[in-house]
């Protein structure tokens, strides 16, 4: 409990933190105030009916996940990159090690201090969404009664856990790569490249079948409820996993990603 | 899996309660760089330590190998009279140790920072963490952010941080780094203190006025092996030196005086042409026997000086050349 303390006071305090919370927060604003602003004055009606879709409650709730989730995720391979990659750019691990704190431990713990803080994050830009989504929905004149559906409401823990689970999944894998290279900047570039080479051979049809499995489209499939994802433009269709199935894939991205950083803490031979 | 007794000659290391640290047969490979060559140490109990030895020497390499930052590749170590392998890192509870530069958090307090590394490892309570911060004169500023402490302030913290637990062997790299004569005063005392209560310090250095003045015991490593071990003082009267300026006429008659002082002697050519300078390896408490040996024969030296020092130890002990004269300058390339 005193090195989970301790691992949440250095996350508490350090700067890098609170400016992830507020530029997710930041972008999710900024993305539901647009809407809200420019709904009224689309050129097409398909447009308008497009936005009114996002904005409408209570859909809009799964709406502001998928951001949280999108914008997260991609936060998230950063900020796991960039926390325990600092340990080693700045050599803090030595003198971690140095007292005979076992390495495995260290990281593990550093890892679900890392998932706790996510928790809080994902939270906090959930109800910067959501809030930002009914006033969209206001300045679009659509109204937020939907807001208030309870069914929805009831649902709204899962929602949020699952989302939780999918940004934890994406800063595994970024926390993973960083304890591999003992690197941040390695980290965050490779996590960073990971995520955004998988969104770009989503736009080779052949592959799509296949990347279903790949991390990041199971963590964006964890709060799913379509089986396929169609778009109007030439992109077509993209299949989707189911989202129980996809809590199972990314438990098991997420225990793999704390495996491999596991065996490379233990292994590391530590000169920096 | 127990350590053969020390090699080094008897009654040259006092050890009533055994050894602190050994080594035996230790060796590092970096790829295809031998970094430690089968080094063998032994540091007795409650003394401090001065490990020494010229830039890539391996002493950083062994004090990675002592606290689990690396592996070693072949070799024993005993910790605090116990067989111990890289696997038992609960052993290091009773280590303390600052490798090489120290590194913190810097958005974090001294204290915060001091907080994060009593929680790792050896648990101690959160009241040693102010002790040590008294006990390094950081007390008043503990509460600043690392990363406004000068490079002084950063080392008294990370001596802080190695007397955590209050550990029973203390490993320092280069523990004077940064710090001002007073803070070095301080260290010295601190080190001295920590001695008197039975504690060991090992300090790896390249400052040796600082080891001589500190160390009771030193070891010189060189190429990852250990060259030579001992009480410094020992160390100190073998390395002194009485150096005579005779005329080339004069050297038969003089190193043929000087052979019934039964020291080993060498020849220096010396400037101007058509003098020498003899080396007598005493003491420099003999310089006036060299000079009454030689006044014997009927020689007079136009010169006698005399030394002993660590530097010239560790220079005779690690440079192919001859040792220096007081005059000479080395280059970096002939310190090994």
């Amino acid at each position: 409990m005193a090195l989970l303390h301790v691992a949440l006071l250095k996350l508490v305090r350090r700067p890098a933190t609170w400016i992830v919370f507020a530029i997710l927060a930041g972008l999710i604003a900024l993305v539901f105030i647009s809407l809200g602003a420019t709904a009224g004055s689309m050129e097409s009606l398909g447009d308008e009916f497009q936005v009114r879709v996002l904005l409408d409650f209570p859909t809009a709730y799964t709406i502001v996940a998928g951001f949280v989730l999108a914008f997260g995720g991609l936060l998230g391979v950063a900020y796991g990159a960039a926390i325990i990659g600092a340990d080693w750019a700045w050599g803090t691990i030595r003198a971690i090690v140095a007292r005979g704190e076992s390495r495995v431990r260290y990281s593990l713990v550093t890892f679900l201090a890392i998932t706790i803080v996510i928790g809080v994050g994902v939270t906090f830009a959930s109800v910067v969404g959501i809030g930002s989504a009914i006033a969209a929905a206001e300045m679009a004149g659509l109204g937020s009664d939907g807001a208030a559906d309870p069914d929805t409401l009831a649902s709204l823990p899962e929602l949020l856990v699952r989302t939780w689970l999918g940004v934890t999944q994406a800063a595994a894998i970024g926390f993973a790569i960083a304890m591999l290279f003992k690197s941040q900047l390695a980290g965050i570039a490779a996590g960073l490249a990971f995520y955004f080479a998988e969104q770009f051979l989503q736009l080779v049809p052949g592959l799509r079948e296949i990347l279903v499995y790949f991390p990041f489209s199971v963590s964006g499939a964890l709060i799913a409820t379509t089986e396929e994802f169609e778009t109007s433009s030439a992109f077509g269709t993209f299949p989707v996993m189911d989202p129980d199935t996809a809590v199972i894939w990314s438990i098991g991205y997420l225990a793999v990603a704390l495996t491999i950083a596991s065996i490379a803490a233990w292994r590391a031979q530590i000169t920096q | 899996m127990t350590l053969p007794p020390s090699s080094l000659p008897a009654g040259t290391v006092p050890a009533p309660s055994g050894y602190a640290l050994r080594t035996r047969g230790l060796v590092k490979r970096y790829g295809p760089r031998l970094a430690l060559q089968g080094l063998d140490l032994a540091v007795p109990r409650g003394v401090v330590y001065g490990f020494l030895g010229p830039n890539g020497a391996g002493k950083t390499t062994l004090m990675r190998v002592l606290v689990g930052l690396i592996r070693p590749d072949a070799g024993e170590m005993e910790l605090l009279g116990q067989p111990y392998t890289w696997r038992q890192r609960q052993r290091l509870a009773d280590v303390g140790a600052l490798v090489e530069s120290p590194t913190f958090y810097d958005y974090l307090s001294g204290r915060d920072n001091l907080r994060v590394l009593a929680a790792s490892g050896a648990r101690v309570p959160l009241s040693r963490v102010d002790e040590v911060l008294a006990l390094v004169g950081l007390a008043e500023r503990g509460r600043d952010k690392a990363g406004r402490y000068s490079l002084g302030m950063k080392q008294r913290l990370g001596i802080a941080a190695a007397l955590l637990s209050d550990p029973q062997l203390l490993l320092l790299d280069e523990p004077a780094n940064g710090l001002d004569p007073g803070g070095i005063v301080a260290m010295r005392e601190t080190l001295r203190f920590l001695t008197r209560q039975g504690k060991t310090v090992f300090i790896s250095s390249h400052i040796l006025p600082e080891v001589q003045q500190l160390a009771d015991v030193v070891g010189i490593v060189n190429a990852g092996r250990l060259i030579r071990e001992g009480q410094l003082s020992d160390l100190l009267s073998e390395g002194g030196h009485v150096t005579a300026r005779v005329t080339e006429a004069e050297l038969p008659g003089a190193m043929a005086a000087l052979g019934a002082l039964g020291a080993p002697s060498s020849v220096r050519p010396a400037a101007p042409p058509g003098l020498a300078l003899i080396d007598v390896r005493i003491g420099p408490e003999r310089a006036a026997e060299v000079n009454r040996v030689l006044a014997s024969a009927g020689i007079y030296a136009s010169d006698i000086s005399s030394g002993s020092d660590l530097e010239s130890v560790f220079l005779s002990l690690t440079t192919t050349a001859p040792p220096p004269s007081s005059a000479s300058t080395v280059s970096w390339g002939e310190r090994g």
